[in-house]
């Protein structure tokens, strides 16, 4: 079914202690489409983004993956299926080193972890694509250090090659810029750029001109809510949207 | 720096006892004895509590069944060796693996009650039994019999300890190395991020947490066999902390840390209780200290490492 979305979420609902923090969602994300959700702090979009991977369950509400309704599949359920997330407060085993971190992921994709005896840290199978994940985002520098030891900005980039060495199919990035210089940043964007069209990604930001250069489309999540959605332009022309969120940018 | 300790006091270990028993100080063959089969304990637990960061404070519940393993057979004159170390690793294992399935599903000080608990269970199950002593014990008057190799000799003795001893290191050593291993101590460091990466990793941990269990069982029919006497005071909880205790000294998720940590403990337990008969009170202090201030234990204290 080529025309069905590769992530459909129908009514999604999430309440913390009465409040909702996600209130009734719905949205596609197209196969191959960079989706970005943007709103203020506070709109919701980690705890869509924690629905989406399976770390929260909703109170209501239908979340489908090619069709299947997963939203009662734990987190490593999903990530199997083809999810990856990235954190916004960076999530890393600070004890292992940074090229270790990023040997779980990829033998996270590849599976065959209940293996005893052979030692896994000279494993080409693990280091290859570990390495190469590094290498894209210009980490493999400090991959021997301790993951825990590297500066801010090292922790956001080794967040982004965990979460491209699992070689997903869908991308969830939870502002994966958040903390970076703008040199870092920019690279990231160009890392993200070439991906476009290869991974379908949903991109939570805060930096409008990464949004707009590498979004397809843009939902605008405002209160737990859909407020707009739609290609960048129409977003951008929204009025709701400028009143509710771009407002002092845009005015 | 620690490995080359670690190194250095396994070939003591390799020459200590003909030495001894040359020098006249067949004293000594015993408390090395004890010392390995301490080691070869204290590692399994590390593989689990230094690796894993499942903070067990049951341990020695598998100690008591690889013990029983052997003096309950030895009761109704079964003195089959293999078959001992059958039973020990056997039951060992199939207790770890029901109470673990159990106690994996908690965590932090939850995790560590349910530990203990369990291996109180068993502790007051053995108590009550009159048949094997209870209270009392259970006196081994044979010893586990192999093919070519007699226990009763207390130099052969050791040096099968010594063999479970570096069986247990070398074992710990290639499982968390391996696949396995890594996903044991990534769990350890952010089980979130795991999930998210989309390990399952409870069946990792209840499978690392069975064969600690299995392996500890192993060196309990070994201290059975040794101490040619058990009672259920070896599966104490006392005996479960002083386990936890050498791994900590003795440096968590080091490899020869617990094998020092053993080393450390009796050698303190000797000079202490000789000191005072409330050795135990400067014990937890020093316990404390070592959390405190060099939390990589003696190992990493080795290596320059602190806090
Ligand atoms: N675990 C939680 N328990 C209670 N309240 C929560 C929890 N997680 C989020 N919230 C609340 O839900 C609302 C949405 O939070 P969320 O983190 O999803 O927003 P956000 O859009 O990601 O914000 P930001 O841009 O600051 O990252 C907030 O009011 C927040 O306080
Ligand atoms: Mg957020």
């Amino acid at each position: 079914m080529a025309d069905e979305p590769l992530l459909r979420v129908e009514d999604l609902q999430k309440s913390f202690g009465g409040v909702a923090a996600v209130d009734g969602v719905s949205m596609e994300v197209r196969r191959g489409e960079v989706h970005a959700v943007i709103g203020p702090n506070g709109a919701g979009k980690t705890t869509l983004i924690s629905l989406l991977a399976g770390e929260l369950r909703p109170d209501r509400g239908r979340v489908l993956f090619d069709g299947r309704d997963i939203a009662r599949r734990p987190a490593h359920a999903r990530a199997r299926l083809g999810f990856a997330r990235s954190f916004q407060i960076t999530s890393v085993v600070p004890g292992m080193r940074v090229v270790d971190n990023a040997m779980l992921a990829v033998l996270a994709r590849d599976g065959r972890s209940f293996r005893f005896w052979r030692p896994a840290r000279n494993d080409p199978a693990l280091i290859r694509p570990a390495m190469a994940a590094l290498e894209r985002v210009g980490l493999a520098e400090v991959a021997e250090e301790r993951a825990g030891a590297v500066s801010h900005g090292e922790h956001r980039q080794l967040e982004i090659a965990m979460t491209l060495a699992a070689e997903p199919e869908l991308l969830l990035l939870d502002e994966p810029m958040a903390g970076m210089s703008a040199e870092e940043s920019r690279r990231m964007t160009g890392i993200l750029e070439g991906l476009k069209g290869e991974k379908t990604m949903l991109l939570v930001e805060h930096d409008m001109d990464v949004v707009f250069a590498l979004a397809d489309r843009i939902s605008v999540l405002v209160g737990g809510r859909i407020a707009a959605s739609g290609a960048p332009d129409a977003v951008r022309a929204d009025e709701a949207v400028r009143r509710a969120y771009l407002g002092d940018e845009a005015a | 720096m620690s490995r080359a300790v670690g190194w250095a006091l396994l070939a003591a270990l390799a020459v200590g006892p003909p030495l001894a028993l040359a020098a006249g100080q067949p004293f000594y063959v015993d408390i090395l004895t004890r010392l390995v089969c301490l080691a070869a304990a204290a590692t399994s637990l590390n593989l689990i509590l230094g690796h894993g960061g499942m903070i067990s404070f049951g341990h020695a519940a598998y100690i008591g069944i690889g013990a029983y393993a052997v003096g309950i057979p030895a009761y109704y004159e079964i003195y089959d060796g293999w078959l001992h170390i059958l039973l020990a690793v056997a039951f060992s294992a199939l207790f770890a693996l029901a109470t673990g399935a159990i106690a994996l599903r908690t965590r932090g000080v939850y995790f560590i009650m349910i530990t203990m608990a369990f291996a109180q269970m068993v502790f007051f199950a053995v108590v009550s039994i009159e048949e094997y002593g209870g209270d009392d014990g259970l006196v081994i008057d044979i010893r586990s019999e192999f093919p070519l190799v007699d226990l009763e000799d207390s130099l052969t003795l050791y040096y099968a300890c010594f063999a479970v001893l570096l069986g247990t290191l070398y074992l710990v050593h290639r499982l968390v190395r391996s696949r396995f291993g890594m996903v044991i101590e990534g769990a350890r460091g952010n089980e979130r991020r795991m999930a998210a990466l989309g390990f399952a990793f409870y069946r990792h941990r209840l499978a690392a947490y069975t064969l600690a269990g299995a392996l500890c069982g192993l060196s309990g029919a070994m201290l059975g066999n040794f101490t040619n006497f058990i009672s259920p005071e070896m599966m104490d909880w006392t005996r479960s902390g002083e386990l936890i205790f050498m791994v900590v000294l003795g440096g968590t998720g080091a490899l020869f840390g617990p094998l020092m940590g053993a080393a450390a403990f009796l050698l303190l337990e000797e000079l202490l209780s000789g000191w005072t008969i409330y050795w135990q009170l400067p014990f937890g202090l020093l316990l404390i200290l070592v959390v405190l201030f060099a939390r990589g234990g003696l190992a990493g204290l080795l290596e320059g490492r602190r806090g």
